[in-house]
């Protein structure tokens, strides 16, 4: 049987999802470095630093809370488990990514790309998925002073 | 630019989503099956292909929605849920602006 007549998943639509390259390991200190270049980027409206990329990148159990990950790369990365608790993740690039069990509570998702992505039991309580700019999603009813202030 | 989130064809099931806002989101096409939508606000929201059987939704925010041709959704779920006329439901169920017609 060749592999054109082989039943597709139903997932596997849009983007080729079925055919993943290798996961990438990443050892902690590459991790930090990459997320201070990917600060950098952003504190600097992007004239310095790099925006991180850990496409394809195994990320499971990794405490991310708290953290600005905006504009992020992870599509396709491994992130089971991983801790995005009060993460902004606006605009961010998951598609394709295992997130079982990750969670994202109180975190802002908006104009974030899940396409594909696999999220069996993630926990999104409170989480910021909508059509809105992020400040306005937190301050309609989640607004506590320490996210506030990260936001201004 | 806002960009609504895009969800499409992702599995959530079992999924926690207590109170999230997804207006406007990109549901077409996911997996929701057991997934917990109690209070969540999906406003606006494109859930056309949508698989829901189980999934919770109580005192969540559909106006707006687009729910045509999700399946395992039934109509105890749609009635715990807050519709407006302007949320389409499967044929097969009744939406807010069916009951007062």
């Amino acid at each position: 049987m060749s592999d054109s007549d082989r039943p597709r998943s139903s997932f596997a639509g849009m983007a080729e999802l079925s055919t993943r390259p290798p996961v990438r390991m990443l050892s902690p200190d590459q991790i930090e470095q990459m997320l201070a270049e990917h600060q950098l980027y952003l504190e600097t409206e992007y004239h310095q630093g790099h925006r991180a990329n850990f496409a394809s990148a195994d990320l499971s159990q990794r405490d991310f809370s708290g953290r600005n990950l905006r504009g992020i790369k992870m599509d396709r990365a491994v992130l089971k488990g991983t801790n995005f608790r009060r993460a902004r993740l606006q605009s961010a690039n998951l598609v394709g990514a295992i997130l079982h069990g990750a969670r994202f509570d109180e975190a802002d998702l908006s104009g974030a790309r899940l396409s594909g992505a696999n999220l069996v039991s993630a926990n999104l309580e409170n989480a910021c998925l909508a059509k809105a700019d992020g400040s306005r999603c937190w301050a309609r009813r989640y607004c506590r002073a320490p996210v506030c202030a990260r936001l201004t | 630019m806002l960009t609504r989130a895009d969800l499409q064809k992702a599995n959530l099931r079992g999924a926690g989503f207590r109170h999230a806002q997804l207006n406007g989101a990109d549901l077409r096409g996911t997996r929701l099956g057991g997934a917990f939508l109690v209070g969540a606000s999906l406003h606006g929201a494109d859930l056309r292909g949508a698989y829901l059987r189980l999934a919770k939704l109580d005192g969540a925010d559909l106006s707006d929605a687009n729910m045509h041709d999700t399946e395992g959704l039934t109509q105890a779920q749609l009635d715990a849920a807050h519709l407006s006329s302007g949320t389409k439901v499967p044929n097969c169920l009744t939406g807010a602006g069916d009951a007062k017609g």
